[in-house]
This record gives C-alpha cells, structure tokens and sequence, in this order.
C-alpha cells in the first residue's frame, strides 16, 4: 500500500466531511414533509441553478466525456451539446407548466393530470427503473476513482459515497441536498477548470493543442506514441483484456500469456483467409492449446515469461489475390480493406493479470489515428457503418432522454413559481455551457500527454481516468503540482458522483415514501409519519443502490448511462410532452404509450448486451450479420419515440372517454401565469403558506 | 436576470395592448390565446436548434471539406461544436425567458373575470 495517493486522499476526505457537515448544519432547518420533498418551494434562483447543475453533472459527465473524447474524438462532442441542447428543450417545453402543477414527484403529475390512481403506479415503476439504472454508473465511477486514489478494492469507494449521501438525504431530504448540491457545483467547476488553466500554462492552450492533430495526407495517419515506457496490466475480462494493434508495435509479456490472435475486423465471405501467422510479424509460439470460449472452440497461443512480440502493420484484404475495395462509410471514398492484429489475452496459469511492457516511442495500441479521431464519423458512429444513422438516433436519444429523466424534473418543483422556473433554467444553462467546455479539454489534451490510457480499453486504468491521470504530467515542471491539481480533479469527480446520487436518491425515495407508501398504504398518514417514511425509504433506497453498485463493476459506465436515456426517452419524454401540450391525451392513450415505449427501448439495448456478454450467441452472430438492426438496437431513440408518440396519439383518439373531464381546468393551472391567482397547487402541504387568492 | 419589464425582449410579440380582445378567463378562448403564444414562441427559439441539430451532420457528411477546414488550430465542425454551440444556447435561452415573460405579463392583462377582477396573487 505504499503507492497511496495521499494528496487526492486529502482532498477527497475534506469533500467528505464538508458534505457531510453541510447536511447535518442544514438539517437543523427541516421542519415539514414539504420541506424534505420540495424544499418548502422556496429555492432561490441562484441557489437552485447551481444545484440543478449539480445534479445534472454526473460522473458521466466529468469523466465519461473526458475519456471518450480522448478515445473515439469528435463525435463525443454530441454529448455535453446535447446535455445543454436537452435542457434547453425542458425550458421551452416542459419546466413552467410542470412547476405550475405544483406536484412532489413526476407520478402526482401523472396522476393528477389524468385524473387516474393506476397511473401514478405505472410512473412510480418507471421512476425506480430510470433511478436505478442511473444510480449504477455512478456507483461504479465512485468504486473506480477510489481504487485509482487509494488501491482500496472496488466496493470501497460505492459504500463511501452511497452511505454519505444516504445520510444527507435521510437527514435533510430535498432542502438537504439542495444546499450540498449547489456547493458541489462549485466544486466542480473549480475542479474542471483550474487544473485546466495551470495545464495551458505549462503546455499550451487549448488551440495548440488541438493544432498538434493533423487531418490532411500523411499528418492524419499519425497515431500517438508512448512517451515512455510502460506496463500495462490486462485483467482477463472482456473487452479489458480486447487489445488490437493499429501499427507495427513491439511488446514484451512479462509474465507470459496465453494469446487468442484474429483480425480486428470480421473478413467479407469469400476472401482469402488472414492467418495468426499473417497478423504476429516475431512469429508465433510452438506451443498452443484449445479452449471453449463464449461456446466457442478457440487456439490459444502461449508465450512464456519474458516472451517478446512484434505485430504486423494492418494486412490488406485480398479475394483471390486481388486487393478487396470497399467504401467507407463515413467518407464514402473507396479504398482497400485492411485488417489490423487483435489479441485477446489471458493469464498463463499461476498467474491473474497479463503484463506487458512496451517501450518508449512505439505506437500505443487501439489507439485511432488523428484524422479518423479529429473529424466527424469516427470509431464511435462508424462502428457498425452507419454513422449518420447513429449519429440522428444519439441526436434524439440524449435530447429526449433529458426532457424525461424524473431526478431532473423533480428539482423545478423546488421552485416558488412557474416564472422562477423559466429563470432558473436560464441560469442552468450558462453553468452547465461554462462548465461542458471543460471535459473535451482533457480528452485532447489527454491525447497528446497520456497517451499510454488507450493500451487498455476498460477498467480503472483506461481513458475514463483522464482526468485523474493527466495532472499529474504537471509533477516534472514542479515537485507535487500534478499531485494537488490530480487531487482537485479527484474531489471534483467524488463532487459528482455524489451529487448525481443524491438526487437520484431524492427521487428514488420520493417515489417509495409518497407515491407507494404516502399514497396507496397509508393514506392516512401524520405529517410526523410520513417524514419517517421517507428517512426510512431513503435509507433502504440508500442501501439497495449501494448492493447494486458492487454488482455493476465490470459493466461500461456509458453503457449503463445510455440504458438510462433511452428509456427515459421512450417513456417519460413522449408522456410529458403530450401531457402538458394536448388536451385531447387520454389516460389510456399516454399510459399505453409510455409503457410500450419504455419497455420496448429497454428490450432493445438489453438484447444488445446478452449479444456482447455471449449470453445468446445466435442473437450475436444475427446483430453480426445485421448491422443495420445492431445500430437501431444501440441507438432505440430514432424509432422508440415515434412509436410511443403514435401510440398516445391513436389510444387517445380512440378512448376519449379517458379524457379527465377537468382537463380544461387542468390545462389552465399548468399555462396561466400566477398572476392570475388561479395557482392551485396539486400538493398542498399545511404548513407551507397559502397561495394568495 | 429575466425581470425584463414588457416589452424588453427583442421584438415584443404582437402588440396586444389595449386594443386587443379581451377574454373570461375559463373561457375556450383564454386558454387557446395562452397555451398556443406560448407554444409558438418555444416552437420558434426550437426552430432554431432543429436546423443546427438536423444540418450539422449533413454539413459533416456532405461538406467534409468545408466541416474540417482548420481555423485557429480547431476544425471548423469542433469549434462550433465544441466551444461556440454554448454561448449559442445562452442567447436563445436569454431571448425565450425575457419574450415568455412579457408573454405572461400580456396574458394577464387580456384576462377578464365574471364577477368582477380578482386580486392577483
């Protein structure tokens, strides 16, 4: 343990105790049940912006986009523009009118728009899964960033950060949060900038750093190089453990491995085969072995300890001798096919992990080349060759999925107004943009100076740690200056996780203690029993989440972030929109809607998982074949929320009878301004003051 | 930020002021008057966000030359993208909050009550 980073642990453990000081100075002041839902809607502007924006900026956020962008390059840059561009949309569309319903959680907005208890229970099951989906990335980004800092095993940091955050919730509920929320926006921003600024002072700015990529002939083929040498550790999981080797590249197996060699890419029927000979240009070891791997038999090759190898440049394709031309899909210029050296590796016995060294100046491996990294339709989109269609179904999955995400929506009820609503949206836009400019930084940045982050694609060690790894370059230039500024940025990721969790855990327990206890067990309940419910349900949220974090580890942080936006998308999205701007939904109509179109999205990403784990081969080899259904698949927004638009549309035409017969009454609270005095709060909480009437 | 008294936001939406019909506030008509100003308003600030969302890959896709063309060290496509899309969002923002809340302002003055006005909240 002697290789503890003990500045990030400082600063880490002082976040900690701050949030957890913040919370219990702020429970003093909790009093009702409005204020653990709501905070008494009593929020200020500047105060609820930076902690929506808190909230809003996730692990997935801070990390994620650093690390994809620093791994597939442009493309990435969708994300943060379509988190604001989402938002954006919420305050068009939705924050008024949801703020002037004046509900606790988005299933009374439900219930009391259609006038129908069964509903609200449709929305509470929505709530718990979007919740629970969402809670996952987080908890393993925080198990991730603690290994990182403090080599503690994985489940350390999820039972870290979900008990601190369970108590701030159990004690101060929303107006709890709310304070600590706003705090760790801050920290945040700090977080991401500053170390940023001290890096363009030793490194160049951000212009400069982009000019180090080329894209024209020869300067768009570079691809980075290890700028000293290093040994990476392969753990034997999948894809961690997936390496492919864009160049000639020269390793050395320290411990030895056992070696599965094929192409990067599955070969067109027909063409002459590439073999493990063609692919290993030091040639391969006699000895080998089969195993069944994912139902299939498969050669291993095993190099000893020591063994060293060196891989061939990318082989060209050939059908009967003759070079095989294709189109690329995103530039749509022909060219030769040439596959590229994969190695799959796993431990010899007695071993657990694969070591291998690589020496200064040879090219990193699954590192892409700059000009497939720096223009549009990169490794990301292009995957399955359908970049555009990717890229449009990424488009309406994020924008969507914003506009749906119930941890969001909950925080415009802790405004006092629909006016407020509209301002304090505003005011989360110009945070969140200050803020997204940040993150593509590293990534690029982290291109040039860390290259050695893509030799391994996941894990604790891959490029979802850029933004821990890259200060630390600052070291050489000053004795612990990387120390410290990696110690900001490991506050500023433990910032997010936490406050994305705490919201999540708002609206996870709001849904338990008032949708499900509150309104269908106890009905009946005291204001003293019900602020008991929720400290309860937060706790048991709190502690199931926590249970589910250790589960998660090896699955892909976006992976489990885009589950959560697709069926957000699909389900609440289309709902909310026809709710607050159509008269003529019908409580059938949005309820058959939004139920198709959550479980339809959620069947379709999960297919494409049980496909990668090899839990159903058939369904792999089919999605193989099929590339066009794999894409649709992945990317379920393009035809998952027109189908639950539809769907609400022609329910609702033909069941009009399920049209609230107040809906009139109904569309007036949720568009007239409170000037008018028709302000009618859906939740009336007695010790909140009566609205002026 | 967005107290804008009347009229403030760059082109005040149609001048509704004393002249304009006067609606009861349960009436058909109110409601249509307020949920269709106010949708035409986010329709317009979407509008713009559409073209950009919809054009930039095609931009990327058709115009690859124009898209990548290095400016300042950037490609075009990631400047915009990646620096000056935000700023962009703050402007629409600015304009929609400052235009719906003169909106509200005009949908109150256009409100009448049956019987008699009510003292507004």
């Amino acid at each position: 343990m002697a290789d503890i980073a003990w500045i990030p642990l400082i600063f880490v453990t002082l976040l900690v105790i701050a949030t957890v000081g913040l919370g219990i100075w702020v429970q003093r002041s909790v009093r009702s049940t409005a204020d653990m839902y709501v905070a008494s809607r009593a929020v200020s502007v500047p105060m609820n912006s930076a902690a929506i924006s808190g909230e809003y900026l996730s692990a997935a956020s801070l990390m994620g986009i650093a690390g994809m962008v620093m791994k597939f390059g442009y493309d990435v840059l969708w994300y943060p523009v379509l988190y604001a561009a989402g938002y954006l949309f919420l305050l068009l569309f939705i924050a008024s009118p949801l703020r002037r319903f004046g509900a606790y959680t988005i299933p009374d907005f439900a219930e009391g728009r259609y006038s129908s208890a069964a509903f609200r229970k449709i929305a509470v099951v929505f709530v718990l899964t979007i919740g629970l989906f969402y809670t996952m990335p987080q908890m393993k980004g925080a198990g991730v960033a603690l290994v990182n800092i403090l080599h503690t095993p994985y489940w350390v940091g999820v039972v870290l950060v979900g008990s601190v955050i369970t108590f701030n919730v159990a004690l101060g509920g929303m107006k709890g949060i709310t304070f600590v929320q706003a705090f760790h926006y801050w920290i945040k921003m700090f977080a991401v900038s500053v170390p940023m600024f001290v890096l363009f002072a030793f490194v160049g700015g951000y212009p400069g750093q982009m000019a180090q990529f080329g894209n024209e002939g020869e300067a768009g083929k570079s691809v980075p190089r290890f700028h000293d040498d290093h040994q990476i550790t392969y753990r034997p999981v999948a894809p961690a453990n997936v390496v492919v080797f864009p160049d000639a590249i020269s390793g050395r197996f320290a411990n030895g491995a056992e070696a599965i060699v094929t192409t990067s890419a599955a070969l067109p029927p027909g063409t002459d085969p590439v073999t493990p000979a063609d692919l290993v240009a030091s040639g391969l070891p006699a000895q080998t072995l089969a195993r069944e791997i994912a139902g299939k038999e498969r050669t291993l090759y095993v190099f000893p300890a020591g063994a060293e190898f060196t891989t061939t440049r990318p082989v060209t394709v050939t059908r009967n001798g003759e070079p095989v031309i294709v189109t690329d899909p995103s530039t749509r210029k022909e060219k030769e096919l040439k596959v590229a050296a994969k190695l799959q590796l796993f431990p010899v016995p007695g071993e657990e992990r694969v070591v291998v060294q690589y020496a200064r100046g040879e090219v990193v491996p699954n590192a892409p080349a700059d000009k497939t990294w720096l223009e549009p339709f990169g490794p990301l989109t292009n995957k399955y060759g359908y970049p555009m269609l990717y890229t449009y179904s990424l488009i309406l999955a994020i924008i969507c999925g914003t506009a749906g995400l119930p941890h969001i929506l909950v925080r415009f009820y802790t405004n006092p107004d629909g006016r407020t609503a509209k301002r304090t949206a505003f005011w989360v836009l110009i945070l969140l943009g200050c803020f997204y400019l940040f993150p593509p930084i590293f990534g690029v940045m982290g291109r040039n100076a860390v290259p050695q982050l893509y030799a391994i694609t996941g894990g604790a060690y891959s490029t979802d740690s850029v933004i821990l790894v890259l200060p630390k370059i600052l070291n050489q230039n000053m004795a612990y200056l990387g120390d410290i500024l990696s110690g900001i940025t490991s506050a500023g990721a433990f910032a997010g996780f936490m406050t994305t969790f705490s919201g999540l855990l708002v609206s996870i327990t709001g849904a338990l203690a008032h949708d499900i206890y509150g309104n269908m067990l106890n009905r009946k309940a005291t204001p003293g029993q019900r602020i008991k419910a929720f400290r309860i349900a937060a706790v048991l949220a709190g502690c199931g989440a926590m249970v589910l974090g250790t589960f998660v580890e090896n699955f892909d942080i976006n992976m489990m972030v885009g589950w959560a936006f697709a069926i957000a998308a699909a389900s609440y999205f289309p709902m909310l929109i026809l709710s607050v701007w159509w008269r003529r939904a019908s409580a059938t109509g949005a309820a058959v809607g939004m139920l198709a179109g959550g479980t339809s999205a959620l069947v379709a990403i999960v297919s494409t998982m049980l496909a990668d784990k090899q839990v159903l081969p058939w369904l792999a080899v089919w999605y193989a074949d099929n590339p066009i259904y794999r894409t649709l698949a992945e990317q379920p927004a393009i035809w998952a929320v027109p189908l639950a638009l539809f769907l609400i549309f022609t329910v609702s035409m033909l069941t009009p009878r399920g049209v609230p017969h107040d809906v009139h009454h109904k569309m007036l609270v949720l568009h007239v301004p409170e000037g008018l005095g028709l302000k009618d709060e859906y939740i009336k909480e007695e010790t909140a003051p009566k609205p002026a009437r | 930020m967005g107290d804008t008294p009347l009229g403030t936001g760059s082109g005040t939406p149609a001048n509704l002021g004393g002249t304009a019909p006067r609606y009861e506030v349960h009436s058909e008509q109110y409601l249509h008057l307020v949920m269709s100003a106010q949708l035409k308003l986010s329709l317009k600030c979407f509008a713009i966000f559409v073209v950009i969302l919809v054009g930039v890959p095609l931009v990327n896709f058709y115009l690859p030359e124009i898209a990548n063309t290095r400016i300042w060290g950037f490609t075009l496509t990631w400047l915009f993208l990646g620096v000056l899309f935000y700023p962009l969002t703050w402007i629409i923002a600015r304009i929609y909050v400052s235009r719906s809340l003169a909106l509200e302002d005009e949908i109150i003055a256009r409100a009448t009550w049956e019987e008699g006005r009510m003292n507004g909240g």
